[in-house]
Order: C-alpha cells, then structure tokens, then sequence
C-alpha cells in the first residue's frame, strides 16, 4: 500500500490522531491507579483512541503508526476482556509505546523509517505472557484474507482475527468503491473508517489500486475497490444499513472463518421470515457495473448454509517482519527540522478549536462593526457632534467586546499542561524510589494559548526539580516521621486579572546555608554581600545564571541549566517567580503569569521626543523627587547611583543613558532644577528605578514582534503601536537590567545606618503617610490604617449643611478634614486635593488634605503629652519637623457623632452575640487607640492593657471573656516576652491564642519570641493582616 | 523560464544618494510615502527605525547608510520601499522614486566593479537607461544581517 500523498487527508488525520491520542496518558495513569479494580469503559476509550489511530495509518500506508498501534491495541484488548490486569509494568510498556506512537505521528512524513522494534518487542512480549498457552502462537501468525471468489485481498493477524470475532461480533468484509460510495458521496475513506470505528472493530483496510489494472477514467464499468475488514455485534441484515453499502459488496465469516455474501444470507433470512416484501438491499440494476468477478461471486452464492465454492481458510502463514520499501517522504510535508526527542507536535498547532458561541459572538460583533461604520460614515456628512460622540461610544464599545471575543477564543484551560506532568512525576517517582502523589488544582484555570504552549518546559523543570531535589526518599521521609508519599501540588488560580500557578512539595526544603556555600564556592558573591541577606533573599539566587543546586549532575536536573532558564524563560512570558522554602517542611514555588500575552497594560512614558511602553506586571511603584531633593535622596555607592526609598537602597539607571548604550553613566543630577521621574519596576529577583522624562499614561497596547534586524537587542521587549498610530518600542524590564549590569545593591552600613538600625532593633518603628494642608503643619497617618488614597478634583467635593461628601464610584464617600476636629489651620484649597480613605465603623470614610508629602519609616518616639488635642493624639519629629499624628478614628468619633453611637449599639449587640474579646496590651497610647480602632472596627470587644502587668491582671479578673491576646513586645515593668512566658505558665491559657504586634524586626526576635509560646509575629499596623491573623485564630484555635 | 522571444520585467527606479537604483516591482509590495518612523535606540546604524503598516511593525533601513552614506533628514521625496525578507515586511528608506520602467532582460548587464565605492554585492545587475544607468538592488544581500549586525549585539 503506497503512501497516499493527499495533503488535506493525511492533515485531519494527524490532527485527529492527536487529538485522540491527547488525554489517553493520563488515562493510563488512571487505569494503573484502578489495578484489578478496571474500569472497564476507560480502557475501552483508550482502546477506541488507539484503535482511531491504527484505523487511519492503515489506510494512509503509515504502516509503522499502525503496527505499533496494533501492539497496543491487542495488549488493550486482552485487558478489556478481563484477560490481562493492568500492573504499572504493563502500564510502562503502554506509555512507552504511547510516547513513541505520538513521536511517530508528529513525525510522520518520516515515520516508516523509524526504529519502532524495541516498542514492538516489549509490547509483544507483554501480549504473549498474557494469552493462553494455546494461543501464544496467534500473535505472529497471519492469515490471508480472501474474497469467496479466491481473490487475495490483504493479510490480518490471527489474533486479532480471533479477538474480533469474541463476544459475539461477527467479521464482515466490505468492498466499498472509492468512486461511487465514497468520493461521490462528498466522502473521503477517512469518514468511511470512523463511521465503522463508531459501530464497530477495524480490523485492516485497504484501498487495492491493484485490482484496477490500466487506469482508464473514462471507463464507467471501472471500481476502485476499497476493502475494509471489521466485526460488529450487527446481523448480516443490518450491516448494510450501517455503513451505508448495498449488500452485494459485502461478506461475513463464519467462526471457521469461511467467507460468505452477505446478500445470500440476509435473503435468506428475509425469506425465512416470509416477509414478500421487495428486498430493498437488492442489487439495483445499475450494480450491473461491478467487476465480473464480484458479480459472479453473487449469483454463484447460495444461502448460508450452502458450503462457499473455495475453501477459504489457508494455512497460517509465518509473518514476515514488516519492513517497508516504500518511500514514505511525502513531497507534501517538509520533514521537520528537528528530530529532537521531545516532540513537538506542530501540526496542532496550526488549528485552533473554538467553541461555537464565541464564533457567534464574534459573527454579531462584526455585524454591530459595519452598523456603526455606517453610522459613522453618515455622522460625517451630517456633522453633528452629539451623533459623533454616540458613534465613537459604540466603536469603543463595540472594539472593547469584540478584544474580549477574541481573545476568548485563544483562551484554553491550563489543564492541558498540568496533566501531562501525572506521567512525569509517576516515571520519576519509580525511577528515584520515592512516593510521590501529584494533586492538581484549577486545571480549569484559562489562558491564552501561547502562553499555554509556553509554560510546559519551565513547569516542567520545575516539577522535576521537585520530585529530583525536593522530595526526599522513603527512608529519609520515615526517619522525618512523615507520611512515605509526598504531596507535590500544582495548582493554578486567578488572582487580580493574573494566573498564579503554584508548585508545593513537602519534601526536605532547601538549605540557605547550603545556598550560601555554594554562592561562595562560584564566586557569585562575597561573604560580606550574603550576610547583609534575608533568607528569601539568599533563595533568590537560585535564579542567577549559572547556578545549580544539585550536588551531583543526575540525569534528571542538574546540568547548570536550570532555575535561571526557568526565570528568564518566565520573564519573557511577563510573568514574574517567588521561591519560599522551610528546611524539612518544603518548598512552594510561585509563579504570576498574566493572561494573555497579547495584549497587556502598559505605562507609556517619555524620554526626550521618544516614547517608550513598560509593561505594567513589571510596575512597582512611582516616585517623584522634587526638584532640589535629588541630591539628598540620589547618591552614588560604588559606582552605582542609588536612591533611598523608605530605607532600603534601590539602584537607578536614567532610560536615556540605557538608550545611548553607555553602562553605568553618571546621573547629573545637581543641574537638574525639575522633579525627577522615577518609575520602580520588578526585574525578578530585585526591583530598580529607571528615571525617565514624563510619565504619560496608561494605555493598553498590542505587542507586536520586532523584525530579524532587532531581535538580538535587549532592551526592548517588542514593539507596539500608539493610540496616535505611530510605532513605539516596549522595554524589556529584564533585559534592561542585564544589559545594564545591574545587581541588586546591598545596604551600604555606613555609622549612621547602623545606628539607625541599633535603634530599630530597641524601637518601635512604622510606615507614617506625611500630610499637609498648605501650612507649615505637618500631619502624619499611619499607612496601615489607609485603604487608598484618591486624588480629586475640588469640584467634585460638595459641601452641604455643614457636610463634605465626594460622589465617586456610584455612592457618595463622607469626607472629613482634620480642623473639623482639631485645632489647626484650615486646609488651602487646592485644584486637586486628596482624600484619604479609611475605614470607620464597617464603612469608607475620607480626610481630605491639601498635598500628599511623602511615606517615611520612622521611629515611633512619640510625644503623646504635648500637642494632645482632639483628634490629635500626640507628636513626632519627623524630617526634621514637628508632626501631628492624627487619631483617624478619633477624627470620626468627634465628627460623626451619630456614627459613633451606632458603633457603641452595634457594640452592644455584639457583647449580647457574645463577640469574641480581644485583650490588647500596648504601652503606647497612639498604636493603641489605633489597634483598637480597627479591631473594634472589625466586630470585635477590646480590652486593653497598657504593660505586661496589667495585662495579666485583666486576664486574671476576666479570665473567662478573653478569646485571644494581642500583645506589643517593647513594654515597661513587663515586657510581651515576659508576659507571654506568664500566661502560658498558667494551665488554662494552654490554648490562647497569643499574636504579638511589633516593628522589631529580626529572626532572632522573632525566634525568641516563638520560644516564648508567641503564636504569630506582626507588624503592627498591618491592617489586614492582623485582622486576618485574628480571624483564623478564633476559628482554628492554636495550631499545635 | 524563457519564453519564445523576450522576457520583459517592471523595474522600479529609484534615487539613493547619487546612485539610481532599480528593483523588480514584483519584489515590491508597496511603496510608503508617510514617514513615521520611530528611532530604536542601540540597533544598528542602518535601521532608521520602526514604523507600522497597518497594525504591523516593519524595520525600516536606510538605504544610504548601507551604502556608506551619511543619514540625512528626512523629507517630502523620501519614500519607504516595503519588500519581503526572510518571510517578513521590511522597509527600505529612499531618497526618492523615480520611475518604472518596461526592460528585457537581456539588456542587464552584470556588475564590473563596484560603484561609487558601494560593496557591489548589493547589486544583481546593471540597466542602462536612456538617462544613465541603474544599479539593481539584491535586496538579499542587503538586508543580510552581516558582520555588521554582529558588533551591536551586546
């Protein structure tokens, strides 16, 4: 049988075959889960998929994809007639052979070449174990398929001869002409094969261009025959209905397998029936066309019964080993370029399915489109504004959707990557002897498809990784008191219009001592750097270039290309890689990955008359120094220009010195009398500042590839076009960050710095959000208090009886200012004030304030005597001036009376609810007021305390009411430390739940801390942390 | 490939500095007369930029650097020659277009030397004009990423 060249054939084909062959891995997987216990309709739709693919190659003389399809299939078939158990070496041999059948076909232009004999062997071997001892012999022999007339039609197995004749199904030829039943017919063989496959068995096909001899068209009497040999449950009456044929073309066998016309027996039948009715499967009149043969072969038959005129069963031939001559390199396909072993499917590639309902939503947006064409074409000659207006509305509208639609139509659930990897962690598992289970998680989780087809091989590295480094072996596991089989989770889920995809182990975690040593030992980075380094941060330089973990270079991972091959691969996807690991507990991976690569958020800004895109998923923060404060905040530490931003060191590089192509170009600052841009961007394993001229806006824009002569430039990222259609260049983040040599700075420590730190470590220090109202007064607002911040415009705040309310977002936002309260100046009004929200008594309140200053870090050295006034709560020196610290809630209480005394009702309800208590021990007034403010807020009963001795004696007299602890650490007479040591001496505080509340930062505090029978560590004005912390304490109680 | 008698082919003449030049207009899908064209910082001298083509970026080179050239601004007559390499639309920035002209093909004549100092294998040919000749551009040659392309990797 020639290769059949028919480009679109051979192309549904190995679509198809993909398409059947896709999810039949994981069903392996599953099978060999099940054991004994088989789920029979599963390994019959493996068996089906199987069967599809072996159907196809057949016919389209692909005969290596169908010989080894054909192993499979028998293996498969014994085992769903309950012949053969499925055990993971059966399953092994199935998966083997499943790789090499997907390899195959990928390749298949070149298929019959390749080397399938080892597949072959085991795949045989594991059929023959199986069999009974009397059929042993029926895999290798093959018997010779005749029509009645003697006519040698093709060879088929004995066994799957035999097999196909079980259960009942009965083996039919049919002699199909390819002219007049199928091409006529708007049919190709193809469809012929799978309607059978939907009712029945294949067994072999062919199309015998042999039978036609000189080929003459013209030639009406002329059949090109195409043979197909199945079994079916389906009585010899019934059969022609089924596939269509007229019965004279058709030929059963009986268990001895003699052929007989079809067209004898169901007359037979008919005539037993006594049923006169005209035969409607008789040959009509124009089958007069069939080849003498055929014909002579009808007339000579007689019913059933009757012996056939030749004896048709030969004698088993030995089969010969298949090795084909033809030449199987199809002009119509190019061989694929790389014969790499991992195979790449590309013809999937190139088809895309889209579910019906997004091509209908896409057909009615086209349809609005030429609509609103129309109209704007009309709007034009009638030159109406309002008209125009209502025309673009719908054009915005109607492109927004139609983006929408499309897009949908990319989207494709993660699903796809995330099962593959069943059969990854399953052979690596065996092969290292360890237990691993694979959980997966939101493989309904959608994403555009090139993103998809993207996150396959870093995913992959890391889910080897893992399982490799990760996961420990049994004994290591047993000698750890944990569970033999580890957990490995993969889990995708959408979080803020990004993917986050997760890789969990609970094996032996990674050492960053181990990390360090090796750092050292490469030369990576100096002992020095490393100690100035945080445990997370040290993990981080995993992904350095160049870096790899594992002791020993194995098989699996290990080649010094690893974790950094993983990040820059995930970059260039716009995605971003966190790393968290405990020693003995595990390691979680997580990866953000935005939705779609095609079109993104972007930051446009501008450097001289260049404009530049910055995607937004690289976007950190914005920060503007004012003109004549660059020299304070940018210096220069070796080399490095660096600006300080809330205490930490962050490097800079101005664009236009990225742009000339200099590295390492000296900001000139001092000349510069104008605020400098900074815009703080994520280069992964560390964030930059890139100053740059203006900051424009945020567009939405298309990425657009760069041509051949760009590519190799590192500083962009693509290019995109503008909404005033001209062209503009999209900044590789990290690109930039490499081409610039740009290395995390660490903290220089000079005396001044380590005093700050010295103090730190004894002190309380917070995030302050810096205020003013126009005047010299300063005014500071804990930032953990503030949800957002608004900038508006003064006309938007309506004044009314005395009232202050800003329309936004569809409701009205109560806004208050800080000399309702207090006794200051009154705010300057400004053309764009701001409004700080926060949150009073379960809803939004504002303050509104002349200028947003700054954010500092400060040490909370507050004067709470002084300046104590209404809705002030006391005083700091903050940038070298007196700063009022302003009670938000203080503020809301005495603006908002009535608000307060639904509070204190709502207060009273909850204590009747029985509300959880809180005690709450913190020395300082202000972070007190504040920590009650928003616990109340939350729907909590306080009770405070302002040391660890008092604490105690509240928890003594009101033992009973108190559901949880939040304590300060640095307290006199009895500091947290102290006063936890105390309660947990006690026996029925065993189980409170005990969160301190600091700004100490450090490991060893914290440890100390824990040792003390501290639950939680925080950070003291973490809202929502905290409150979240609270929450799952109450509910969960002490974890351990 | 040759037919009976002739075979004729459209040449596109156009200006490059001080040198005529000439292109099948087969090879020339378009031929641009807006100038948009955005600077690329770090690319290679030769690319004058980016620019779009109905929702597409094309790389634009300038002709008369390639040549060896010095860039001049631009203006009304320049012209951006759109032609396919390598599978994708690049441009190529003219100082103007001339003419198209009917030529046999035998009246081509291949290079002698190099002209005005340009590498002459950026032409397949000469064609003698009733006004000079025209050099015809292997826009192959040209646009090949050559040595040249190598020392702006960084």
């Amino acid at each position: 049988m020639a290769m059949i060249e028919d480009d679109e054939i051979v192309r549904v084909f190995i679509e198809e075959s993909t398409e059947h062959l896709d999810g039949i891995e994981s069903d392996f997987l599953e099978i060999e889960k099940d054991g004994a216990n088989m789920n029979v309709d599963l390994i019959n739709k493996v068996f089906r998929a199987i069967h599809s693919v072996k159907g196809g190659a057949g016919f389209l003389g692909l005969d290596k994809i169908k010989e080894l399809a054909h192993e499979m299939e028998n293996l498969l078939n014994l085992m769903r007639n309950g012949e053969l158990i499925p055990t993971p070496e059966i399953i092994s041999i199935l998966l083997s052979g499943n790789d090499k059948l997907n390899e195959l076909i990928t390749h298949f232009a070149e298929s019959n070449e390749m080397d399938i004999a080892e597949e072959v062997v085991m795949l045989k071997g594991a059929t023959t174990a199986a069999l009974p001892d009397e059929e042993k012999d029926s895999v290798e022999i093959e018997e010779k398929i005749c029509l009645p007339n003697g006519y040698h039609v093709f060879c088929a197995k004995k066994l799957e001869l035999d097999q196909a004749q079980k259960a009942g199904r009965i083996l039919y030829l049919a002699e199909f002409d390819l002219l007049r039943d199928i091409e006529r017919k708007n049919k190709t063989p193809l469809d012929i094969i799978r309607e059978i496959q939907q009712a029945g068995q294949l067994v072999e096909s062919k199309v015998d261009v042999d039978a036609i001899g000189t080929l003459d068209v013209l030639n009406n009497n002329m059949r090109i025959p195409f043979y197909v040999l199945f079994a079916t449950v389906l009585e010899q009456d019934l059969v022609g209905k089924l596939i269509n044929l007229d019965d004279s073309h058709i030929y059963y066998f009986n268990k001895e397998r003699n052929i007989f016309p079809v067209a004898a027996a169901s007359e037979a039948a008919e005539e037993l029936a006594e049923n006169l009715k005209e035969p409607e499967v008789a040959s009509p009149a124009p089958q007069a066309e069939t080849p003498p043969e055929s014909a002579r072969v009808i007339e000579e038959s007689k019913p059933a019964e009757a012996a056939p005129e030749v004896p048709k069963k030969t004698a088993p031939v030995k089969k010969a080993p298949v090795h084909s001559e033809k030449k199987a390199a199809s002009k119509t396909a190019k061989p694929p370029a790389n014969t790499a072993k991992e195979s790449h499917p590309t013809f999937v590639n190139e088809t895309l399915r889209v579910n019906l309902k997004d091509l209908d939503t896409l057909m009615t947006l086209a349809g609005e489109l030429v609509l609103t064409r129309n109209q704007l074409l009309q709007t034009r000659n009638q030159n109406d504004p309002k008209e125009l207006e209502n025309a673009i509305q719908r054009v915005d509208l109607i492109t927004s959707e139609l983006q929408e639609a499309i897009m949908a139509t990319r989207m494709q659930p993660i699903g796809i990557v995330f099962n593959k990897f069943q059969r990854v962690v399953r052979d690596l598992s065996k092969k290292l002897n360890k237990k691993t289970e694979l959980i997966i998680e939101g493989e309904g989780v959608e994403m555009d498809k090139t993103i998809i087809e993207a996150i396959g091989d870093p995913l992959t590295h890391l889910i080897r990784n893992s399982v490799d480094h990760g996961i420990e072996d049994i004994e290591t596991r047993a000698a750890l008191g944990k569970s033999p089989t580890a957990i490995l989770r993969l889990s995708a889920l959408h979080e803020a219009g990004q993917v986050v995809i997760k890789v969990e182990d609970d094996g032996g975690g990674i050492d960053p001592e181990k990390i360090k040593t090796k750092a050292i030992e490469k030369g990576f980075i100096s002992q020095a750097e490393l100690d100035e380094m945080s445990d997370n941060e040290v993990l981080k330089l995993i992904f350095r270039p160049g870096f790899s973990m594992a002791r020993e270079v194995t098989e699996i991972s290990g080649r010094g290309v690893g974790m950094d091959v993983v990040f820059s691969n995930l970059s260039k996807l716009g995605g971003t890689i966190d790393i968290q690991s405990k020693v003995n507990v595990g390691t979680t991976i997580s990866i953000k990955l935005p939705l779609t690569l095609a079109i993104i958020p972007s930051l446009i800004v501008r450097v001289d008359d260049d404009r530049f895109a910055l995607p937004q998923v690289n976007l950190v923060e914005l920060v503007r120094v004012a003109a004549g404060q660059a020299a304070n905040k940018i210096e220069k530490i070796d080399n490095a220009v660096v600006m300080r931003l809330r205490g930490a060191l962050l490097p800079l590089i101005d664009l236009r010195q990225v742009l000339q192509g200099k590295q390492n170009g000296f900001i000139n600052l001092e000349e510069n009398n104008q605020a400098t841009n900074i815009v703080v961007v994520n280069a992964g394993s560390f964030n930059y500042g890139i100053i740059v001229d203006d900051l424009l806006d945020s567009e939405e824009i298309v990425v657009k590839p760069l041509g051949i002569h760009l590519h190799h430039l590192e500083t962009y990222a693509g290019a995109t076009i503008l909404g005033d259609g001209r062209a503009a260049l999209i900044l590789d983040i990290v690109g930039i960050s490499k081409a610039m040599k740009l290395k995390p700075v660490k903290q220089k420590q000079d005396e001044e710095e380590k005093q700050l730190e010295n103090l730190l470590g004894q002190k309380d220090s917070q995030s302050m959000l810096l205020l003013s109202n126009g005047h010299d007064e300063q005014f500071a607002i804990p930032l953990g208090l503030v949800s957002r911040i608004e900038k508006i415009r003064k006309e938007d705040l309506a004044e009314t009886s005395g009232r202050r309310a800003l329309k936004y977002r569809g409701g009205t936002l109560v806004v208050l200012a800080i000399e309702d309260v207090a006794p200051v100046k009154p705010r300057v009004e400004t053309d764009t004030p701001y409004v700080v929200v926060f949150k009073y008594g379960g809803k939004e309140v504002g303050v509104v304030v002349s200028h947003i200053i700054d954010v500092v870090d400060f040490l909370t050295d507050i004067d709470e005597d002084t300046f104590r006034q209404p809705g002030i709560v006391g005083s700091s020196i903050i940038m070298d001036q007196i700063t009022l610290l302003v009670d938000l809630y203080g503020l809301a209480a005495a603006a908002m009376p009535e608000r307060f005394v639904e509070l204190e009702e709502e207060e009273q309800r909850a204590r009747v609810h029985k509300k959880s208590t809180i005690l709450i021990v913190e020395d300082s007034k202000f972070f007190l007021n504040q920590i009650k403010g928003f616990t109340e807020d939350a729907g909590y009963n306080v009770v405070t305390a302002l040391d660890g001795v008092e604490g105690l004696e509240r928890l003594d007299s009101m033992q009973r009411e108190i559901d949880l602890i939040l304590t300060d650490i640095e307290m006199p007479n009895l500091d947290g430390i102290g006063f936890t040591r105390e309660v947990r001496a006690k026996e029925e505080f065993r189980n409170m739940p005990i969160l301190a509340l600091t700004s100490v930062a450090g490991d060893e505090a914290e440890k100390v801390a824990l040792e003390a029978g501290i639950d939680e560590y925080l950070i003291k004005l973490d809202r929502e942390k905290v409150l979240a912390n609270i929450e799952n304490y109450l509910k969960n109680g002490r974890q351990n | 490939m040759k037919r009976n008698e002739q075979e004729w082919m459209e040449l596109t003449i156009f200006q490059v500095a001080d040198v005529s030049c000439a292109m099948d207009i087969l090879n020339i899908k378009e031929i641009i007369k807006h100038l948009e064209i955005t600077r690329v910082h770090n690319a290679p001298p030769y690319i004058r930029g980016v620019a779009s083509l109905r929702g597409e970026i094309i790389t634009v080179v300038d002709v008369r650097e390639k040549f060896g050239f010095d860039p001049i601004p631009l203006n009304e007559d320049m012209r951006i020659i759109v032609t396919s390499y390598r599978g994708e639309n690049t441009g190529l920035l003219v100082d103007r277009v001339l003419d198209v002209h009917m030529v046999d093909v035998d009246a081509m004549e291949p290079l002698a030397s190099n002209i005005n100092g340009i590498n002459r294998d950026f032409f397949s040919g000469i064609y003698k004009m009733e006004s000079g000749l025209a050099a015809v551009l292997n826009t192959e040659a040209l646009l090949q990423g050559d040595s040249k392309l190598n020392e702006h990797v960084r």
